[in-house]
């Protein structure tokens, strides 16, 4: 099909943030009552078999037999990359997914990559009806964009960002309710990855590495994610998004952003240390040029730092001898 | 007999008339204490095709930003905050030089568009923060700067009037500005300093002929709140500041022209212990650019094509750039991002292979 083919013709050396997180339509729910990575057991159409080409980095179930071929090549800096294509036709649908590996892995803005050829992908299968989501894979960015072609045909496009590969899985099916939706669905939800691929590493708890959270623009060195948050709260009458990211070992470490929609206001930051319970307010401090302010508690020594669109809050435990600890843990921390 | 006589004249006069036109312009005291400031955000790979050899080559492209700002004392310069933002490493040029100095913020307002750079060194000129006065609407004012084009050496000035100051306390000005304007010193018809440049406005939303500067009592109480402390530059500083001034172009000249400056500074880059991922990549394109531009300068496609005399060299700086590189690459994954060429530079391959699909 058109869109399947544009997919895999613009996946390699391809070029906003997917921050819209709408409803999905109806009858496609991958967060809905999933049964986990792939268990092939609903005969759509055909048997659902695994497929797992050596050196892609991901496993996946797909209707029928799936074909799978390979593609090399040179990117626009002249670095070579290798695509694994995985594609199943059936009468109801193509599913396919492409896996992506330049020597030296992704370069450059990866999620403004993945917005890009989303946008080219919509434009080529002229898709209507869009939506964009977020996907929350623990370790990868993700992000899905959906769609209906001019027949009416459901297309999903997920797109995933490791280290050195991206992933890009894309579903089309007939217009017809049931059967085709679900097997869309049951594709999606069975794709797995490699985790030696993860952006954010894994590591020993308690030993700082380098970790860069490409969504939210910000490095640090810290020790692995044990955990986070993500919800909506309201501070000075902005709507804000908050996702927060947390090592919690020997010691907390925190990183909490807040990303606005509009230019903060004045004095807006007090009123955030308020809100997230910052404690006394310390001297000025400055982040990559931005400005910011520490601020320190019983329990926890905070910088909060202040761009055009989000406050970035840092948290480090406040226990004695901790300064060193906490000085690498703020002098490391990049605003990108 | 005559046109030889005029000829020689115009001959013995052409120096002279060069020399007289950049003496024509004088500075006042306020542009001897106005500085460019340069913010080094990213290096970009760019694909270039080779004056002589016409091969396809990838060397990097600097995105930078650089605005202006003023020397308030020997080593603090006030200048817009937005000027310092979204970088981590800066430079400092004072006018009539090409010579960068290390820099760093030690102060960025929360409130107001302004920042205060410390720099290594001693600037030459500084002008005096004056206490508060009342503007008087449409009272004559002028600006200092470098708008438009980095590589001017002197600043430029632009004039106009006080407008108003409004509700929110920004002063509004009715005056033309460019790009590079920012964080410029506004300045009275004494020369005494009355803000500093922040933004214009927007003529997409129909907004002509009106400039915004940071006024003068915000500047009197962020240089109050300014910690005193002042952090000290290690060697490793200085050298990131010259490679962000040559990598940015700063003084138009090929790097050929540099060379015997930069080749030892790469070099002692590549001594440094590995750690600073900044350092590592800057200077990674800085050994790569500068091989590239001594191929081309010499018609080799690759090393073996050198001149015997300049193997040694070329080989010298394909080996730092590929060891900064990938030492870079190693350290931190943000690296990736910000400084993507270097994933070709790691790579060592000085003709790039075309975009395209093995067959």
């Amino acid at each position: 099909m058109l869109v399947v083919a544009a997919c895999l013709a613009l996946v390699p050396g391809c070029r906003r943030r997917a921050t819209t997180t709408t409803a999905w339509g109806q009858g496609y729910n991958p967060n809905a009552g999933h049964n986990g990575y792939g268990q092939p057991s609903y005969g759509a159409g055909g048997a659902w078999l695994p497929v797992q080409p050596a050196e892609a980095g991901f496993r996946c179930q797909m209707p029928g037999r799936a074909e799978v071929r390979e593609r090399r090549g040179w990117a626009e800096d002249g670095v070579p990359f290798r695509t694994i294509i995985a594609r199943s036709q059936m009468r109801y649908g193509t599913f396919s997914i492409a896996s992506t590996h330049w020597e030296g892995g992704i370069a450059g803005d990866a999620l403004d990559q993945t917005r890009a050829l989303a946008e080219r992908i919509a434009e080529i299968g002229e898709l209507r009806n869009r939506e964009v989501q977020r996907l929350s894979v623990p370790g990868y960015y993700g992000r899905e964009d959906t769609g209906r072609t001019q027949d009416g045909a459901f297309v999903a496009i997920r797109q995933f960002v490791g280290r050195e590969r991206l992933y890009v899985a894309v579903a089309v099916v007939a217009n017809e309710q049931g059967q085709p939706l679900r097997a869309a669905e049951l594709f999606m939800e069975s794709l797995q990855f490699d985790v030696s691929d993860m952006i954010l590493p894994r590591g020993q708890p308690d030993i700082a590495l380098p970790t860069f959270v490409p969504e939210v623009d910000f490095a640090a060195q810290m020790p692995p994610f044990t955990g986070g948050d993500s919800r909506s709260l309201t501070i000075a009458d902005q709507d804000l998004k908050l996702r927060s990211f947390e090592s919690v070992g020997q010691r907390t470490f925190r990183v909490i952003v807040l990303e606005m929609e509009e230019r903060p206001p004045e004095g807006f930051l007090d009123r955030v240390a308020a809100q997230l319970d910052l404690g006394e307010a310390g001297a000025p401090v400055h982040t990559s040029g931005y400005p910011g302010r520490a601020y320190r508690s019983a329990t926890l020594r905070s910088h909060a730092i202040v761009t055009a669109s989000r406050v970035y809050v840092l948290q480090i435990s406040a226990d004695e001898g901790s300064n060193d600890a906490a000085e690498a843990f703020f002098q490391s921390f990049r605003i990108l | 007999m005559r046109a030889l006589l005029l000829s020689l004249v115009f001959a013995l006069a052409a120096p002279s008339l060069a020399a007289a036109q950049t003496d024509t312009i004088q500075l006042r005291p306020i542009d001897r204490a106005t500085v460019r400031i340069v913010s080094l955000r990213r290096l970009e790979p760019l694909a270039t095709e080779g004056r002589r050899t016409h091969q396809r080559r990838i060397v990097a492209n600097a995105l930078s930003t650089h605005g202006s700002g003023v020397a308030i004392s020997e080593n603090l310069v006030l200048t817009a905050r937005h000027v310092v933002w979204g970088a981590d490493h800066w430079a400092v040029i004072p006018p009539r030089s090409n010579t960068p100095v290390a820099a760093r913020p030690v102060y960025v307002d929360l409130e107001h568009d302004l920042a205060i750079v410390y720099v290594d060194g001693t600037l030459p000129h500084h002008i005096s923060i004056p206490e508060p006065r009342p503007l008087m609407l449409s009272e004559p004012v002028s600006v200092s700067g470098y708008p438009l084009d980095l590589r001017e050496p002197i600043p430029a000035a632009a004039s106009g009037e006080v407008s108003r100051v409004t509700r929110r306390g920004e002063l509004h000005l009715t005056m033309t500005v460019n790009p590079g304007h920012s964080g410029g010193p506004v300045i009275d018809r004494q020369g005494r300093l009355v803000g500093i440049m922040s933004a214009r406005g927007r003529s997409d939303q129909g907004i002509e002929g009106l400039a915004v500067a940071v006024p003068l009592n915000a500047i009197v109480a962020a240089r109050d709140q300014a910690p005193p402390d002042r952090p000290t530059f290690d060697q490793s500083e200085r050298d990131i500041a010259r490679a962000i001034a040559w990598l940015a172009n700063v003084g138009d000249r090929p790097l050929m022209e540099e060379r015997a400056d930069i080749e030892p500074l790469v070099q002692r880059a590549s001594s440094f212990p590995a750690g600073d991922a900044d350092r590592d990549a800057i200077f990674a394109a800085l050994a790569w650019n500068l091989l590239n531009e001594l191929l081309e300068h010499t018609g080799a496609n690759g090393l073996r094509e050198l001149y015997p005399n300049e193997q040694a060299a070329g080989r010298q700086l394909l080996q730092s750039a590929v060891s900064l590189a990938r030492r870079a690459y190693s350290v931190g994954p943000y690296v990736r991002r910000r400084y993507p060429v270097l994933r070709a530079v790691r790579r060592g391959q000085t003709v790039a292979h075309a975009p395209e699909e093995q067959r």
